[in-house]
């Protein structure tokens, strides 16, 4: 979050307010976050009772990815590269063991070794993996 | 890679606060860099040798000759 109005200042006048910037960004982002989840989820349940039509989901998923995608961009672009390396640490190790658990779950189930694979365990293994990658990187125990 | 961040740093009687918000980078990124635990991108690299006024080698030494 680079401070364009920052000539003069010390660096670590610059570095408080690069942190403010950074946590008034997540701020902004974490409210956006919450109203938008909030209209989805209120909009999701009209649509099951069949208060509004259930095409209303279609471009309301899709608005909530573009923006989450665009969010996802504009984040990398102002943190620094230790935590974007962070970040793709811990991303990558959190797609490998998603890719990796589904598959071979899929596997056994095909040869009828296991129940076929439990979607919301995958994902909790794979987002589980993906805090804890983060969190060692953080730490700097690598 | 060695460096000599952290003694070109106190030379100039810098915290490591100071220097990130020179470099616009985390403190977090300064104190990996001085450990060695994280090498900087060449930018950052150039940033850093232009803000001590040396060259790149003065300040990393990646242990060739």
């Amino acid at each position: 979050m680079t401070d364009t109005n920052s000539a003069g200042l010390s660096g670590e006048e610059r570095l408080k307010n690069r942190r403010r910037a950074y946590w008034k960004y997540i701020g902004w982002a974490m409210g956006i976050a919450f109203v938008a989840g909030t209209v989805g989820g209120v909009l999701a349940i009209l649509a099951v009772k069949g208060v509004v039509p259930a095409w209303v989901l279609y471009p309301l998923t899709g608005a909530a990815l573009i923006a989450f995608a665009w969010f996802s961009y504009d984040y990398f672009r102002r943190i620094d590269e230790l935590d974007l390396l962070d970040n793709l640490w811990a991303t990558t190790v959190g797609f490998y063991v998603y890719f990796a658990l589904e598959i071979c779950w899929l596997l056994f189930n095909r040869a009828g070794l296991t129940p076929p694979p439990d979607d919301i365990a995958v994902l909790g293994i794979s987002m589980l993996a993906l805090v804890l990658t983060y969190g060692w990187r953080k730490l700097r125990w690598n | 890679m060695n460096n000599r961040l952290k003694v070109l740093r106190a030379e100039r009687n810098w915290s490591q606060a100071e220097l990130a918000g020179q470099l616009d980078v985390s403190r977090q990124a300064i104190n990996a860099i001085e450990t060695g635990k994280h090498d900087p991108s060449l930018p950052l690299a150039f940033r850093i040798a232009r803000l001590f006024e040396m060259t790149i080698e003065e300040i990393f030494d990646d242990g060739h000759e």
